[in-house]
């Protein structure tokens, strides 16, 4: 069951990353499942006030900060450092040289999470939607990024002669867009926080930067790789790639603001944010032709591609959620869905439905790659692919429109507050189900991922040494 | 289960990288560039309509018209009449009901009420004493007596929501009168600070009418006047 003959090179690239890049999964898949579980839970709450009432560590205050850290820092990040690295290898024909310094940064990044996490449990939050762990966990994550990403910079720095691909600027900019974002955020919101009023506009562009500058690019990097990779076609064009690209760097960072609109700010820069929503509309859609328009005409290869089918679905999402995104960011729309479930359902469909979707289809495609074996189970894949869209479609759909009764409830002044959030209660039990679904998608996912690595270590004596070059 | 849904069996012999960097560039179709253009036009107008000049000291965008004009300025006071329907609905609508008609025999209508109006003896501070410290025993509404307990709301709601609450029941349903400011609301709560216990009518009767303006007071006592002499004797 080996896989088709490949080059001596591509074979050295392979085994030069095998140990760094699944160890950045398989951990990656551990915190998938753990940060469905807390969001499931917290979601009860939410419903259920009284679900697992009692201590003070399993208040909703601290279950759903530490859902949220889990799937953005545990899984997220972890899974898109494991593609970004393996992707710039690929792309450069270049192996990974010394591959025990990002093992062991990858086993501290992890260390980090779990460390963060206990602390958001155990009560010592920040507070700060994303900046939630406390300073000396970020500082952890910090060096440990830096010592995995520095490899990504070199495996591009080594590269074969020739054009640069498109995947590879996304890397190249994520990876060095993520230290500044994170560097400054934690600086002036952790380390030294500057005063009051200040935060806000930082902490907004924190957040929607961790999507759009740091998780957006690699899964975007992954697209643009995976579905002409697998056609075996080119992409539709160079040039729209080249507008993409630049544009959705020009505009992606400054779209935060437009969360802040009748906040304490200058109104100069709310509504910078809300232009730049507006012009996000551009990259998203020349970014969507390039892609989808490279499947033109071959979506029959759905049928035999899992990580085809991951991406694709990822990348039709991504256009929609970008879409409602520059929706919700216009200010009379703003003022009626701005503080409702509609921007968890948004929300969701950014992290799940687009970003994890794209990661999911990189995973069943690398993976194989490094282990020259095939998934264990292909029935279990479309488990996996169906009940997650499932789920996620239903959550999605009911949380948007428990949102936008809850939102003209609340804009009704004849409403009561606690009746707006009780005409949302019903949308939430659904939500709740679903996210049970969910739950149960990512155990799949996580039970594949494990069985196919012990298959691995039965069939084969010990993984080869990976540190040889 | 399809066989062959499986990924490693794909065989990535082709080199996107090379595909990528050939030669060939397509145009940008006209359309798209038309699109961008458009976008890129009213995105402009909206940061040029919206920006308060970019100065750091405006901070509301509502103010700004498309001519430029206004830019800025402190946010409009809310509307007292929306703010009184969420006060009226959250505080007042379970005893005199959405509709402000009350309940026959238990609770006193608001819609055409001597009290609410200030017509006979009623005066626009009464209605703001009865508010703040509530009020008690047998009262008559329209010839009728009711006699229950009115809460008082003086520690619950502000100023400014008793001011909103009691403009929106003098001009809804068909009421009319002259709206109450929050100044007359405070002015009442400051003389009336000693005192905890509700309201009487007795005790209200003894007190002078009094008005929140000199303009508003002769026009909504004139048409109580002819009925004024008839109350007292009660």
């Amino acid at each position: 069951m080996t896989t088709s003959a490949r080059s001596p090179q591509v074979e050295k690239v392979d085994a030069s990353l095998r140990l760094p890049v699944l160890i950045f999964f398989g951990s990656a898949a551990l915190w998938l499942v753990v940060g469905t579980f807390l969001a499931a839970v917290a979601l009860t709450k939410l419903v259920w006030p009284q679900f697992l009432d009692g201590p003070a560590f399993l208040t909703y205050g601290r279950i759903a900060p530490a859902a949220v850290n889990a799937l953005v820092y545990g899984w997220a990040s972890s899974a898109g450092l494991g593609i970004a690295l393996w992707l710039l290898a690929r792309l450069g024909r270049a192996p990974l040289n010394y591959a025990v310094l990002p093992v062991v940064a990858g086993l501290v990044w992890n260390f980090g999470v779990f460390l963060g996490l206990l602390a958001i449990i155990g009560g010592y939050s920040r507070s700060i939607f994303l900046l939630e762990f406390p300073g000396f966990v970020s500082a952890i994550l910090f060096v440990a990024y830096l010592f995995i990403a520095v490899w990504g910079i070199v495996l591009f720095r080594n590269r074969a002669a020739g054009a640069v691909f498109v995947s590879a600027w996304y890397l190249v900019a994520a990876l060095l867009w993520f230290p500044g974002l994170y560097f400054t955020a934690n600086a002036l919101l952790v380390w030294h926080p500057v005063p009051g009023p200040a935060q806000a506009p930082i902490g907004a562009w924190f957040s929607s930067g961790i999507v759009n500058l740091w998780l957006a690019p690699i899964a975007l990097a992954a697209a643009f790789y995976l579905i002409p990779q697998i056609l075996g076609r080119r992409l539709l064009s160079y040039n729209l790639s080249l507008l993409g690209f630049w544009s959705f760097a020009l505009f992606a960072a400054w779209t935060g603001m437009a969360q802040l609109i009748g906040g304490p700010i200058p109104a100069w820069m709310v509504s910078v944010g809300v232009v730049s929503s507006i012009l996000l509309f551009i990259p998203v859609l020349v970014i969507s032709i390039n892609l989808l328009g490279t499947m033109q005409g071959s979506y029959g290869a759905l049928r035999w591609s899992p990580s085809l089918l991951f991406t694709v679905t990822g990348a039709g999402v991504f256009l929609l959620a970008y879409v409602q995104g520059t929706l919700l960011a216009l200010p009379g729309v703003a003022a009626i869905f701005h503080f409702t479930d509609v921007l968890i359902g948004h929300g969701a469909l950014l992290l799940f439905g687009f970003v994890s979707m794209v990661f999911f289809g990189a995973i069943y495609y690398i993976v194989p790659r490094l282990t020259g074996r095939d998934w264990n189970g292909d029935g279990l894949i479309r488990w996996h692919f169906w009940l997650f869209v499932g789920a996620l479609g239903v959550a999605y759909v009911s949380l948007t429109f428990g949102g936008m009764v809850q939102g003209f409830a609340l804009n009704d002044p004849g409403v009561r507050f606690a009746s707006s959030v009780g005409f949302a209660t019903p949308f939430r039990l659904v939500a709740v189900l679903s996210a049970l679904a969910l739950l149960l998608a990512s155990n799949i996912f996580a039970h594949l991922f494990f069985r196919t690595m012990l298959a691995v270590l039965e069939e084969t004596k010990p993984l080869p040494e990976a540190v040889t070059v | 289960m399809d066989e062959r849904f499986r990924e490693s069996e794909l065989a990535s012999k082709v080199d996107v990288t090379a595909l990528h960097a050939a030669p060939e560039r397509e145009p940008v179709a006209l359309w798209l560039i038309v699109l961008i253009m458009v976008l890129m036009f009213f995105g402009g107008i909206f940061l040029w309509a919206n920006s308060g000049g970019f100065q750091s000291n405006i901070y509301n965008t509502n103010k700004i018209s498309w001519s430029g004009a206004g830019t800025g300025g402190p946010a409009a006071p809310p509307d007292p009449m929306v703010v009184g329907k969420r006060v009226f609905t959250q505080s007042c609508a379970v005893c005199h009901q959405t509709n402000g008609e009350g309940v026959a025999g238990q609770f006193p209508p608001l819609v055409g009420s001597e009290w609410v109006l200030s017509q006979d003896w009623h005066g626009d501070n009464h209605i703001v004493k009865i508010v703040l410290n509530g009020l008690q025993g047998v009262v008559t509404v329209k010839n009728v007596p009711y006699n229950n307990a009115m809460a008082p709301w003086g520690a619950v709601l502000k100023d400014d929501q008793i001011a909103a609450v009691l403009t929106y029941v003098r001009n809804e349903w068909g009421n009319k009168a002259p709206p109450i400011p929050v100044e007359f609301v405070s002015k009442i709560r400051e003389a009336n600070k000693a005192r905890s216990e509700p309201w009487t009518q007795k005790e209200l009767q003894a007190i002078n009418r009094e008005f929140v303006g000199p303009a508003a007071a002769p026009d909504s006592a004139a048409p109580a006047a002819p009925t004024a002499p008839t109350a007292p004797g009660a």
